[in-house]
């Protein structure tokens, strides 16, 4: 009966294998993104995953760096493509292919061979951050957010834009970190990384590079209710010429050296006239632990409300050494 | 003939004769009876067609929701166990909420309720060990209409997190993770019954994908945890596809009550050759884990936790989805009331 009932598992895992709608949950999709990874001191695996019985895929897994310690820039662009054989787990150690002292984020897409965007939504991934902050060695994972295609535009997809809530799923209006505290850094350490997507309906900007957004302001309002007695601040954080935000929490509250309560991250459009920016694609919180159980916590930040959004990854053929798989 | 051409014909034939028995096997399957004395009854084999593509724009995950599931806790008040969850609830919402929380014993299935209120824009955080000291499972906290007659309330403004530090088999595990959360949908409340069909609730996933299986050094070990929409000590059968680095599946059958938290082992999944066989030292692999009962693959969700020696942190949502026909419904019986 056990090997009759696995069988019979097996043959609808190999027949009816797609996800019927997409769900509350951490559901395999056609992009992938991780807010956040770091090369160097601290490190970063990611797994990545094929969920599909029988059918492969290239993937393109870019690379941005919020700021890149040893070069002095930021926003730097760094792709490979894999191809991925039906339930094929790939294992990426970033310091193999990263500057020493980078950070960023990552996105992980289903391509075909002429790089156009495919709809794939079998990709599963999660991200191991390791810390050695604090003593000894410790780590956390987070799943890398998915997004689902939901339509096709050749448009679009032959150019490599992603158009969320239009070709993929929808951006969150809000990001919403409901447990921080910002205590003295000597105990313990609260960062954010969040990456901005570019405006949709602005028209005019260059197609060349991935962020291209990145000559206009990241304006976020975050809004602190403190638990304890709904005491309500809202303040500002903005910084130029960036990819994706990476800050302290002290960097946000920094007149108040001990408190609790939860934030909204949300972009304000309007913050800075004549500059487009799109809303938040995700964001991670990494909280160190640095004296008490010595701990590093890293976790996708909740969401709330739908918005649009547009990023773009590079629309290069994929690399012949992973297309001549297809052919092999 | 040439012997590329001659490969690709056997290939071609492989890959055509493999799609026949698939086929066959399914049809077949779907008139399997079952006799008295099968401990687990047969799936229902209806051939599912390909994907058929409906997704919803606005369904991701870590979304504010009515209905939060924390799929670990565990609590202590002896300082010298430190087992010790802090559990928090957030009202992103700008009206007063009572919610509900059931904190289910994951060693009897034995159910323990409380209410507390959160007032606009409230965050609360308080110790699993404040409730239900000295035990270990999962917690579910809902929004209800009021605290007389419990019915489950719309309001998808809840959002939920635990940071959670135990120690567990004698290693410790320390991180945390976001609560799963479901939104009420349709329905005007009060709702009169806690069913995620899609209509009432979103559906639960029926079949789960633990990405990150690690080969650990000595002292490390990885947790597969997994509870179901129950609180009842009835077993569920547990099926579980191993696949190693060469996309080889090996498979094992479990079973469980309404939580399950085992360690990964050679005796979790039991494998044939055994785990440590199919993903040694140095190398990586996933698995898929579907809950089987009379219908075929049934709601559930999970954790994958990392814990070692020292201490070392790691707890996630294990990926969900719904495969084949789709989710099936799920309805909450039997304590929530």
């Amino acid at each position: 009966m056990k090997s009759k009932l696995i069988f019979s598992i097996l043959v609808m895992l190999g027949i009816g294998l797609s996800s019927v709608s997409a769900l509350p949950y951490y559901e395999p999709a056609s992009l992938v993104m991780f807010p956040f990874y770091t090369v160097g001191d601290s490190n970063t695996n990611l797994i990545l995953t094929n969920t599909n019985n029988v059918e492969g895929t290239i993937i393109r897994v870019t690379f941005i760096n919020y700021f890149d310690q040893l070069k002095s820039v930021s926003c730097q662009e760094f792709n490979q493509d894999f191809y991925l054989t039906p339930n094929q787990q790939i294992k990426l150690m970033l310091s193999d292919s990263l500057y020493t002292g980078s950070t960023g984020f990552v996105a992980v897409t289903a391509i075909n061979p002429d790089g156009s965007l495919k709809d794939f939504d079998y990709l599963a991934g999660i991200a191991f951050i390791s810390d050695i902050q604090v003593t000894p060695y410790v780590y956390d994972n987070y799943n890398g957010i998915p997004f689902k295609k939901i339509s096709n535009n050749p448009e679009y997809d032959n150019a490599g834009i992603i158009m969320f809530n239009e070709t993929y799923t929808a951006l969150p209006e809000k990001l919403i970190e409901d447990f921080y505290s910002t205590i003295d850094p000597e105990y313990s350490t609260t960062k954010f990384a969040i990456i901005p997507s570019e405006d949709p309906t602005e028209p005019n900007l260059p197609s060349y590079n991935l962020f291209s957004f990145v000559n206009g302001n990241v304006n976020m309002e975050f809004e602190n209710y403190i638990w304890d007695n709904n005491e309500y601040y809202t303040s500002d954080y903005s910084e130029s010429e960036t990819c994706g935000l990476y800050l302290y929490i002290n960097d946000i509250f920094n007149s108040r050296k001990t408190n609790s309560g939860w934030i909204e991250f949300t972009r304000n459009k309007d913050a800075t006239p004549g500059i487009t920016a799109g809303y938040n694609i995700g964001g991670i919180k990494i909280f160190t632990d640095l004296v008490d159980r010595q701990y590093l916590g890293v976790s996708n930040l909740h969401r709330e409300g739908y918005q649009q959004g547009k990023l773009r990854i590079s629309n290069s053929p994929a690399s012949p050494s992973v297309t001549s798989l297809l052919s092999g | 003939m040439s012997n590329k051409d001659l490969g690709k014909k056997i290939q071609a034939l492989l890959v055509f004769s493999l799609a026949i028995i698939f086929l066959a096997s399914a049809v077949s399957a779907e008139n399997i009876t079952q006799t008295p004395d099968q401990d687990v009854q047969q799936l229902p084999m209806s051939i599912p067609t390909l994907s058929t593509f409906s997704a919803h724009k606005d369904a991701v995950p870590d979304e504010a929701g009515s209905f939060l599931v924390y799929p670990y806790y565990a609590s202590s008040i002896n300082m010298h166990s430190s087992s010790f969850t802090q559990i928090s609830i957030t009202n992103t919402g700008d009206k007063e909420v009572i919610v509900k929380l059931l904190f289910v014993d994951g060693s009897n299935c034995l159910v323990s309720d409380n209410y507390l209120t959160l007032s606009a824009h409230q965050s609360t955080f308080f110790s699993a060990s404040d409730y239900v000291p000295e035990t270990s499972g999962f917690l579910i906290a809902y929004a209800v209409n009021n605290t007389i007659d419990n019915k489950p309330a719309k309001y998808n403004h809840l959002i939920g997190s635990a940071r959670v530090s135990a120690v567990i088999s004698g290693v410790y595990c320390d991180g945390e993770y976001n609560a799963y959360t479901f939104k009420a949908l349709n329905y005007d409340y009060p709702l009169l019954s806690l069913t995620f069909d899609n209509d009432h609730f979103e559906h639960w996933p029926n079949t789960l994908m633990a990405p990150g299986i690690l080969p650990l050094p000595e002292d490390y070990r990885q947790f597969v945890i997994l509870v179901t929409p129950s609180f009842d000590m009835l077993q569920n059968n547990l099926v579980m596809l191993v696949y190693d680095d060469a996309e080889q599946v090996y498979s094992a059958m479990s079973t469980f009550t309404c939580q399950l938290v085992k360690v990964i082992n050679d005796d979790f999944p039991r494998t044939a050759p055994r785990f440590d066989t199919v993903i040694p030292a140095g190398r990586s692999g996933w698995m898929r884990l579907i809950k089987v009962n009379d219908n075929g693959a049934a709601p559930m969700l999970g954790l994958l936790m990392t814990c070692g020696q020292t201490t070392l942190g790691g707890i996630e949502q294990i990926h969900g989805a719904c495969f084949s026909n789709g989710c099936q419904n799920a309805t909450l019986s039997g304590g929530f009331q």
